[in-house]
């Protein structure tokens, strides 16, 4: 156990040894800020998207950094809360009514259009329908009224992007959440076409029933969010890439330790109990040598489900009789015939003494660095099954993502990022272990050192 | 010394299985077929035969390393046979020291001088007050001193000679009544294989252990022992004196093994030695009748290929298996 300990010291006598603990240390202080911040069952929920969740992100928003190569200044996404901003009156009506005026105003200081408009309104009322009118201020005071008298449920949103009526009436047919933003000046000019920056006022009129509260809320969807950017269902890419390095851990280490300690102690057992039992070991492992693992999975995926530790638990079985263990066997046999192995016999060692100090302190350090390399294997293993789609449905992983990416087209429609970010924590990933295990490899296997 | 017989070997077989697809069994090796001497306390004997001839296989079976097929084998009384045969190998096991080929192979690299030699004493269970002084003896019979130079190195650091004066000194450390030496010297140095010999004798000497000296090389045995077995193919074919031997050697396979000696005499850069043709025959499936005849030039058809020779003594105390010795021999 010294020597594994003094071999591990020499580590630090590797600069790419410590620069992949740096990358493996890094993605653990991840897994633990993701599996803290955002528990299991909420990243679940909040990947699985769905109504209230992910309404007031922007679709498709690169990472908020791309400004810094870009030079241009890409706008966020801007929320105007009645509540919170904004003034209102409110007027008496006969009937138990009131008339409520909200003015919501916006600073838009970016020189890009934003890429969507929505209003969203609750109220505390129930099942009753109301009427509300709305109005758009341009900084230079040029109105443009939006609506007017539109029937709407106690809980409801206008996507004012998707207005028709509205598109016809702006100049030149443009999209509202472009053509709301062009001055009235520069609307017949053809090119270039930008928004005005300055201040705007959206202007909402509604009539409640008194007694009750109508809050009303204004999203400027912006075109650049977060670190990480958004997908085409609005979500967060950053949950995923968070979320997705506990799960590639927890898939790679559990995987690589499992099948490897599983393959390992099978070889020891069947190299020393040798006959029929080390027989069988060996067809088994050439049967599976021959099972195919892509269709075997299509098949579970298919059939049984695709739960990631289902997954797990079956490219685990189907990796205990691998070539690892053939690699394994052949190197227990050698240690096996070693003849201080045959001194020890002679001098009453018996096999428990044997087996523990003298096989496995030979070749636990030779394999130490096999069962480093073999991590990034099954991370990869993971992700390449989701990218075929026969990842877990519900779980945010990197394949996932990838998945999720190629799927929308992202590389066809430009969104990069979308499929860059995770595949690059991908590489990263395999690129840490494979420093320390190389690094280990050229410690324990010195005879490296030279070629 | 006292003369009683330490080792008493009877008619021992070791087969090995063969196999076939990993589960059929496919017939034997027949690495030793019918192995029977006796040792004295006090003696040594040397076991000289060439490679495949079953030398290490008798090595092996004696130490318990491998169990016999067949045969009865008798240590200071004790009968290591088949029945009682796990209590036995305990015992056994406390009472032979092993000496192997390759010295650096025969010590775990992973420990140090003062563990390797520890290890035998606790498996063996010796009082922790008394492991110390063991070891402390044991290197200093072997001239590894001062032991606290050595004590926590690693095999690696030590030199080929060392290395085998250390092996010896663990097969010597549970005071064993019987040491085993395969080929203790073949794989040092020339310059130290003389001292390692002187070594071994010394140690005999001062305890009155018996040695078995297994060696392909006729040329070390007169440093050595009391007596030469020749084998050949599984068997023993010749069992004399030493100087007997040498200056009388019975068995043609004897006789062509002491040919093949090279020393270091001008002359014989013009000699043509005269060395049987052919290869040791397959243990799986050995010749028929006695074993050396289709390589032999005294071959005798009829009776040589038909019929296993017994073991004749033409001259008191020199046994030889060779239908030559018929008509003097007692069968």
């Amino acid at each position: 156990m010294s020597s594994l300990l003094r071999a591990l010291k020499e580590l630090r006598r590797y600069p790419s040894a410590i620069a992949g603990l740096a990358i493996i240390g890094l993605l653990i202080i991840v897994s633990i800020y993701a599996m803290v911040t955002i528990p299991y069952s909420e990243a679940i929920r909040l990947w699985r998207g769905g109504p209230g969740v992910w309404d007031e992100y922007p679709r498709n928003a690169v990472p908020a950094w791309f400004d810094w190569f870009s030079g241009e200044r890409l706008p966020k996404t801007i929320t105007v809360d009645s509540r919170t901003a904004g003034t209102r009156t409110v007027e008496p009506l006969d009937g138990g009514l009131v008339r409520v005026r909200y003015t919501l105003p916006f600073e838009f200081p970016y020189a890009v259009f934003p890429s969507e408009l929505s209003l969203f309104s609750a109220a505390t009322y129930e099942g009753k329908r109301t009427r509300f009118t709305a109005t758009w201020i341009q900084p230079d005071g040029h109105t443009i009224p939006l609506v007017s008298d539109r029937s709407m449920r106690d809980t409801d949103t206008y996507y004012i992007s998707l207005d028709n009526n509205l598109r016809d009436r702006l100049p030149r047919a443009a999209a509202p959440e472009e053509g709301l933003f062009l001055a009235a000046s520069d609307a017949a000019a053809a090119h270039p076409r930008a928004p005005a920056s300055g201040t705007y006022e959206l202007v909402v009129e509604t009539e409640i029933p008194e007694g009750h509260s109508f809050e009303t809320r204004l999203v400027v969807f912006g075109k650049a969010y977060g670190l990480a950017g958004t997908d085409n269902r609005r979500r967060d890419i950053m949950v995923a890439l968070l979320w997705g390095a506990p799960l590639a851990l927890a898939f790679g280490l559990f995987g690589a330790l499992v099948s490897n300690i599983a393959t390992f102690v099978l070889a020891g057992v069947g190299t020393w109990v040798g006959g029929h039992v080390d027989g069988l070991f060996q067809r088994l492992t050439q049967l599976t040598l021959l099972l195919p693992l892509l269709p075997i999975m299509v098949m579970v995926g298919q059939f049984y489900g695709r739960s990631l530790w289902l997954i797990l638990g079956i490219v685990i079985l189907l990796n205990i009789f691998s070539g690892a263990f053939l690699t394994y066997r052949s190197m227990f046999l050698q240690a096996k015939e070693a003849p201080y192995i045959e001194a020890a016999k002679a001098y009453g060692a018996r096999n428990g003494r044997i087996i523990f100090r003298y096989l496995l302190p030979r070749i636990v350090p030779v394999l130490l660095p096999t069962f480093v390399l073999v991590i990034p294997q099954f991370v990869f293993l993971e992700a390449s099954l989701a990218v075929l789609g026969l990842g877990d449905p519900i779980l945010p992983t990197w394949g996932k993502l990838i998945y999720d990416a190629r799927s929308a087209d992202a590389l066809y429609k430009g969104y990069y990022y979308w499929i860059l970010e995770p595949a690059t924590l991908l590489m990263i990933t395999g690129f840490g272990f494979a420093l320390v295990g190389f690094a280990l490899d050229r410690i324990f296997n010195p005879r490296l050192r030279t070629m | 010394m006292t003369h009683e017989t330490l080792l008493s070997v009877r008619e021992l077989r070791t087969w090995y299985e063969l196999r076939k697809w990993g589960f059929f069994r496919a017939g034997y090796v027949k690495a030793l077929d019918g192995v029977t001497f006796d040792l004295k306390r006090g003696d040594a004997i040397t076991i000289v035969g060439e490679s495949g001839s079953g030398k290490t296989t008798l090595a092996k079976t004696v130490l318990g390393l491998v169990p016999p097929t067949q045969g009865e084998m008798i240590l200071a009384g004790e009968h290591l046979d088949g029945q009682k045969r796990g209590k036995a190998l305990a015992w056994l096991r406390g009472n032979v020291g092993f000496v192997q080929q390759d010295p650096y192979a025969a010590l775990p690299p992973f420990m140090t001088v003062d563990r390797i030699l520890r290890e035998p004493l606790v498996i063996n269970k010796v009082s922790k007050g008394d492991q110390d002084a063991r070891i402390d003896a044991a290197m200093g019979e072997v001239r590894l001193t001062p032991q606290s130079d050595f004590l926590h190195k690693y095999p690696h650091m030590l030199s080929g000679g060392q290395q085998q004066r250390l092996v010896i000194a663990r097969a010597i450390i549970l005071q064993p009544q019987l040491v085993v030496a395969d080929e203790p010297v073949s794989m040092l140095d020339a310059s130290v294989r003389v001292e390692i010999l002187q070594l071994l004798r010394r140690v005999q000497e001062t305890h009155g252990l018996g040695v078995i000296y297994i060696t392909h090389d006729l040329s070390t045995v007169r440093y050595f022992s009391e007596y030469v077995f020749v084998m050949y193919a599984g068997k023993i074919v010749e069992k004399a004196e030493v100087r007997e031997l040498i200056h009388n050697p019975l068995h043609p396979y004897s006789q062509a093994l002491l040919t093949a000696i090279s020393d270091p005499d001008p002359d014989n850069a013009d000699t043509v030695k005269e060395v049987p043709a052919g290869e040791p025959p397959s243990l799986a499936h050995p010749p028929s009748g006695c074993r050396f005849h289709p390589r032999c030039k005294h071959h005798m058809p009829g009776l040589c290929d038909r019929e296993e020779p017994k073991s004749f003594e033409p001259t008191p105390g020199h046994f030889a298996e060779c239908w030559l010795f018929r008509q003097g021999g007692t069968s």
